[in-house]
């Protein structure tokens, strides 16, 4: 990895966040369980890196210790430029505005007694965004970026499906502009069809707002699908951390290893399935 | 000849709906053999899970079975009584969910549970059970079995859990086993684990497996034969090897197609289903790979 000691873009990087030396110890009784073992990594402007490892590797305490949640007990978390915890509550507040998150459960992160438009201007009020009708034209923006459209605004997240929930919360995460979006197992509750609309357009927001996500996923396909770079976690340690082609064409811990074999394979395509995945992708292009 | 472990013709699972009931499993039927893993495979509400549980008649109201027969292991379903159904259940055919917790009583340990399931089914003295338990814990590879029957559910994990549900399932030695997303929930590596010891309890015990999971990647390993379900019909059957690769049937075409894979290319969008595959499908014939290559013969 490269060094970790900057926060500035001298060498002409401009590192969105910054992780140094995070280290994080968990105690239950006299157990001590090391959370976050000397986690370090950047993330450039633009840029997508994925947190790849099984439950329990330290990929969401890693995310909540950047978000501001979870502090650490060494190391900096620094994000747009600010250690994130050496801000009075105040500015870690204002922050915010910058680093969003969406989670895995699509029901479970949205209030159900309000309804969509409130869920995704409740991020516009809470930070003073706008006169009330800038903030429903906003709100219809979003709305409207996310691929659904206007009548859903005065629904209810129980009339939603999974996949149009996700997308809910992924429009309310976009709301007030942020640099960082930080996607925890985001699409892992989806089923296939809806989670590959959902990739789609999270690399179009990305490439339109000039996001910088921090990708957090136990499935490694999606991770290379969706990432510059990958760093993989275990036992809250990083394990191994490059950009994507090194990382599948060349595995170097054993660890790494273990996890890409571990993966079934077994779906052989055949030359008739590719040509059909062709036309239909074709199709899709010309719809634009 | 043989009679297949499990028979299911013309099966249709209904809940009510504004205006009549909606078929959910909509006429479906197929057979499992001894030894055999069938894999269904399909997103959330194709109905795999309800036929599932109509196997078991697990349906609670309003769900209900509207029409058709099972038979499993010699057994009419529908035409067992209440209390048959307990007996049944158990020690003809047994289920593990994607969930263990939701099996297992968070503040009994291990060996309470798995002693009070043998002795349900068993006329044996709890020392007898217990020594029972000891052995299908250690038949589904956990470490120090004897100890481990003094655990509480939470002291284990996920993958642990999942092999004392498996443990639980066997402890009638079933003839039939319905598999519901159950190693879903845990990790690749702990999931490989998990699938090798199923596979070794199916041949050992030559259980007829109806596996439930919408991991395409899974059920292209670990079944012989695959159904795809789509709005409560099967759309495409055939052996694993045919299934996914030579899909015919467009819904089939569209799920393989959305699927992220290792080997998939980069750069580019993520081919999607096509917009109006409800359409498309209902327009499609349904495909069965066997008959196929009956017709292809001829």
């Amino acid at each position: 990895m490269t060094d970790n000691d900057g926060t500035t873009s001298s060498d002409g990087t401009d590192p969105v966040i910054v992780a140094d030396d995070l280290q994080l110890t968990f105690h239950h009784g006299k157990q001590e369980t090391k959370a976050l073992d000397h986690v370090s990594f950047r993330v450039e402007r633009g840029t997508t890196l994925a947190l790849v490892g099984q439950s329990g590797s330290g990929k969401s305490t890693t995310a909540r210790t950047i978000l501001g949640i979870q502090k650490p007990d060494a190391g900096r978390a620094i994000v747009c430029g600010s250690d994130v915890h050496d801000l009075s509550q105040r500015e870690l507040r204002l922050l915010r505005q910058k680093m969003q998150v969406v989670l895995q459960d699509p029901f479970g992160q949205l209030n159900r007694r309000h309804t969509v438009g409130r869920i995704i201007e409740g991020a516009l009020i809470a930070f003073n965004r706008g006169s009330r009708r800038e903030r429903r034209e906003r709100v219809a923006e979003l709305i409207r970026a996310v691929g659904l459209d206007e009548s859903y605004l005065g629904r209810n997240p129980r009339e939603l499906s999974g996949g149009q929930c996700q997308r809910v919360a992924i429009a309310r995460a976009l709301a007030l502009q942020p640099e960082l979006v930080v996607l925890d197992e985001a699409v892992s509750a989806l089923d296939v069809s809806v989670r590959a609309q959902i990739l789609n357009m999270l690399v179009q927001l990305q490439k339109d707002f000039g996001l910088t996500y921090l990708f957090i996923t136990h499935d490694l396909a999606v991770a290379r699908y969706m990432a510059h770079d990958i760093a993989v976690m275990h036992r809250g340690r990083i394990v191994e951390h490059s950009d994507r082609d090194t990382l599948f064409a060349n595995p170097k811990d054993p660890y790494t290893q273990g996890l890409i074999a571990s993966i079934p394979v077994g779906l052989p395509r055949g030359a008739a399935v590719r040509a059909e995945f062709d036309r239909r992708l074709e199709l899709q292009l010309e719809d634009g | 000849m043989t009679e297949s472990a499990v028979t299911v013709e013309n099966l249709v699972v209904t809940v009510p709906g504004a205006t009549g009931p909606v078929r959910v499993v909509d006429d479906i039927s197929f057979e499992i053999a001894a030894g055999n893993v069938l894999g269904i495979v399909g997103e959330s509400g194709s109905g795999k899970s309800l036929t599932a549980l109509s196997l078991m008649r697990l349906h609670r109201s309003p769900v209900r079975i509207d029409n058709g027969f099972i038979r499993v292991a010699g057994t009419d379903v529908r035409s067992l009584a209440e209390r048959e159904l307990d007996a049944f259940r158990g020690n003809t055919i047994a289920m593990i969910y994607q969930n263990p917790m939701s099996a297992l009583n968070p503040v009994l340990t291990i060996g309470n549970q798995l002693v009070e399931a043998i002795r349900i089914h068993n006329k044996v003295s709890r020392r007898v059970a217990r020594n029972q338990a000891t052995d299908m814990l250690a038949e589904v590879g956990i470490d120090r079995p004897a100890d481990r029957l003094d655990s509480y559910p939470f002291e284990l994990s996920g993958g642990m859990l999942q092999r004392v549900v498996i443990a639980m399932a066997m402890s009638c030695n079933p003839r039939v086993l319905i598999a519901d997303e159950a190693t879903t929930a845990l990790d690749v590596t702990t999931q490989a684990r998990v699938l090798d010891l199923l596979r070794g309890l199916i041949e050992q015990h030559d259980m007829a497996v109806l596996f439930i999971t919408h991991d395409l990647a899974v059920a292209s390993e670990f079944c012989d034969d695959i159904q795809v379900m789509y709005s409560g019909r099967i759309v495409e059957r055939g052996t694993a090897r045919e299934v996914f690769e030579d899909p015919r049937h467009p819904y089939t075409l569209g799920l393989l197609g959305s699927l992220c894979t290792l080997d998939m290319e980069l750069d580019r969008p993520i081919p999607t289903m096509p917009r109006d595959i409800a359409e498309l499908s209902r327009l499609a014939p349904a495909i069965d790979h066997a008959a196929l290559e009956v017709q292809e013969l001829r």
